[in-house]
């Protein structure tokens, strides 16, 4: 069903892709034919999220519909959901646990998991959730299984997934198809910069929230050039000519090519949805999970397109949010049947359906909503994910990498040569990677 | 035996508070310093190292965090302090609504410091912030202070100085107060100008009440963290790196407890210097000097 490719994740395409969310789905249609187990007596969960239940947004009514399809279902277990802010959740939950005061449930962002399960705040899964699960329920995953499996005990489950690295622009503005290599786009956004007054492309090189304003796009395109984020074994994979392109490409872009601002050492991932939402730049690179907000801004004006990159389009970089039941929940079947429900098929669908999330689960993508106009950004990310896909799995301590590494291009904006940054990046990492 | 209960119920009495503030405050001091010398990985405490953990502040990019602290917070005591004592003269004057201009000068005082750096991150946005668009309208240039080394710092001086700079108002200003006004009026009759009013009387006599604003604005600033973190993160390039930054970073980003500790060792024998020189120069001295 799946092969290898070299130095990349599995490779899945869009046949097998399509026969494997055929399957599930039937799969999963005879599974929920069966009650769901209730029980005894009555529970309260707590679950920390990134979305806020009383905010009005697309994406916290669809959580809020996710947690009353299982509430519904369990009346014996209450969800009280409290919102911690995305760029801290990780910090938050690992204090919160360790001081015994954690969440049973968090919602984290794709980088994060490493870092629980380094520090022990994550409870492992496998006695908990899915304990019945068929293998094809197990493959019903768009994500690869193993991504979050650590000393073989599954430690949470996509609640989502992501496309890290699509290019957005904005169509009134960006008149054409957008060009798949870097040379092409720098020739096609200079005079349209010129002739809008406005940044042509605008990136944010912020520690904040991880950097992943930067490595977002900034991974991918070390693949695209033939580097590697991580090795293997562990140690930087862009220590040399080809993950210094990247770099060389955004300095490029800043200081020969004038299309990007040079004040983008301080701007975060915020900013830059911020700055498209008002049409102050042409065109960024953002994830998918964030589409909705910025064309319930733009409309129709938000155009999406695939990652430039050194000769071709990046592949897709395609993650995911997920959810753990922590070392602090004392109501684990409870946590159990929550995780269960929060990724089940219903619940992804109406994710996928109200806030425009990615779902996990193939299985879901059969439905026939995805062929509607509704869903075209869905399937955009979905197509470019199945057709170039990379998946891989974030090493231990990334988040220190990514910050690591916006610092690295904030010094290479103040001068100092890419190869010493990259050099004392290498250094960092394996001293940390070290203890 | 109701001698030694006499004796020792002074001692019983003190009991809970010093078994509260051993818990709260010396126990997670003994333990930053035991940290700090141990290798950490993630929670779990080590074997000693010595004292490898600080070397790594000795490097460039911990050099950077020191130069930096030091900027951030001599600037931004010089500015609060002389920005204080400045409103302090103003509003002791006979101005017409002295209480509502005391009162508007105090806003700053209510905000928090997370609304504080929000609120002037929103002021500087290089985008939509109000200063970039009028710098656009007006002089056709772009306004962006926090994507550069020196501006970043600048703003975060300043977003410092107008949310702490009331605290020190107050007690300038009751120093002020409490200068006898006879010998303002001997000092005009002796034909003195204002500006030696203000340097042979109100200064010294506030001079006291100046040095405990100094160092009271200084354990803050050098402990600060939510500012630098919300308006800079750090940067950019480390410009902003505070060594009380360093500090919540290491430990909840890059869970390095180990260098976290200790920096948080430097930054604590750092303050106790301060304290030192405070508790030397006004605490042993008696509450009479303190009272100005």
């Amino acid at each position: 069903m799946t092969k290898k490719m070299k130095g990349q994740g599995p490779h899945l395409d869009r046949r097998t892709f399509l026969g494997g969310a055929a399957l599930g789905l039937g799969t999963l249609a005879a599974a929920s034919a069966f009650p769901r187990p209730a029980l005894a007596k009555k529970v309260k969960l707590v679950y920390w999220s990134p979305l806020d239940p009383k905010s009005n947004n697309a994406r916290s009514k669809a959580e809020g519909a996710m947690v009353e399809l299982f509430t519904k279902s369990h009346p014996e277990i209450a969800v009280e959901i409290q919102p911690v802010p995305w760029q801290v959740m990780g910090q938050q939950v690992i204090q919160g646990v360790m001081a015994g005061s954690g969440p049973d449930i968090a919602q984290l962002s794709t980088t994060n998991l490493p870092d629980q399960v380094g520090a022990g705040s994550a409870a492992p899964l496998n006695d908990v959730v899915g304990k019945n699960w068929s293998q094809a329920e197990k493959d019903d995953f768009i994500l690869p299984w193993d991504n979050t499996v650590y000393d073989g005990q599954k430690m949470a489950y996509y609640w989502n997934s992501l496309l890290n690295n699509e290019f957005w622009y904005i169509r009134s503005e960006v008149d054409g198809e957008i060009p798949t290599t870097w040379d092409g786009l720098q020739s096609f956004l200079t005079p349209l910069a010129k002739k809008h007054g406005k940044p042509g492309f605008l990136t944010g090189l912020s520690q904040q929230g991880n950097a992943i304003e930067f490595t977002d796009w900034l991974i991918p395109a070390f693949w695209a050039c033939g580097a590697e984020y991580v090795t293997e074994t562990g140690e930087v994979g862009f220590l040399n000519e080809n993950g210094m392109k990247p770099f060389q490409w955004i300095l490029d872009m800043v200081k020969v090519h004038k299309l990007t601002p040079d004040n983008i050492s301080a701007l975060t991932r915020d900013n830059v949805l911020d700055a498209m939402k008002g049409r102050k730049a042409l065109s960024t690179i953002l994830t998918s999970n964030i589409v909705a907000s910025a064309r319930s801004a733009l409309g129709d004006d938000l155009g999406l397109a695939r990652q430039p990159g050194p000769n071709g389009a990046c592949p897709a970089f395609a993650a995911g949010k997920f959810i753990m039941m922590t070392k602090s929940c004392h109501e684990q079947e409870a946590a159990g049947l929550f995780i269960e429900s929060m990724i089940s098929p219903q619940s992804q669908l109406i994710n996928a359906q109200m806030a425009k999330e990615l779902p996990s689960r193939k299985s879901v993508v059969a439905d026939p909503w995805f062929k509607t106009p509704e869903a075209a950004d869905l399937k955009f990310a979905m197509d470019y994910m199945a057709e170039t896909p990379h998946f891989f799995k974030f090493p231990k301590r990334t988040d220190f990498l990514q910050t690591r590494l916006a610092l690295a291009a904030q010094q290479m904006m103040t001068g100092t040569p890419i190869k010493e940054a990259l050099e004392r990046v290498a250094t960092d990492w394996d001293q940390a990677r070290n203890g | 035996m109701n001698t030694i209960v006499s004796r020792a119920s002074p001692y019983l009495l003190l009991t809970p508070a010093a078994v509260i503030i051993f818990a709260i405050t010396l126990y997670p001091i003994v333990n930053l310093f035991w940290i700090a010398f141990h290798a950490t990985n993630y929670f779990q405490i080590g074997s000693f190292n010595a004292g490898a953990n600080f070397f790594s502040l000795f490097n460039a990019s911990g050099m950077r965090s020191f130069v930096a602290t030091a900027i951030f917070v001599i600037a931004s005591d010089v500015l609060a302090l002389s920005l204080a004592i400045f409103l302090a003269l103003l509003l002791e004057a006979p101005l017409r609504n002295r209480g509502l201009l005391r009162t508007v000068v105090m806003v700053p005082w209510l905000v928090s410091q997370v609304v504080t750096a929000l609120l002037w991150q929103a002021m500087l946005d290089a985008n939509f912030g109000p200063l970039a668009h009028l710098a656009q309208v007006m002089f056709g240039v772009s306004f962006a202070p926090l994507g550069n080394e020196f501006g970043a710092m600048a703003s975060m001086v300043i977003a410092n100085v107008w949310r702490s700079y009331p605290f020190a108002l107050v007690l300038m200003l009751a120093a002020l107060q409490s200068i006898p006004s006879e010998m303002y009026e001997a000092a005009r009759i002796d034909g003195a100008t204002r500006w030696q009013e203000f340097r042979y009387i109100s200064l010294p006599m506030a001079g006291q009440t100046a040095m405990v604003v100094l160092i009271l604005l200084t354990f803050e600033y050098f402990t600060l963290v939510t500012i630098p973190f919300i308006m800079t993160s750090g940067g950019p390039n480390e410009a902003t790196y505070l060594l009380s930054l360093r500090v919540w970073r290491e430990a909840f980003t890059n869970y390095h407890f180990g260098y976290s500790a200790a920096a948080g060792v430097v930054v604590f024998c750092l303050n106790l210097v301060l304290a030192l020189v405070y508790i030397r120069k006004f605490a042993v001295k008696g509450g009479a000097d303190v009272q100005r």
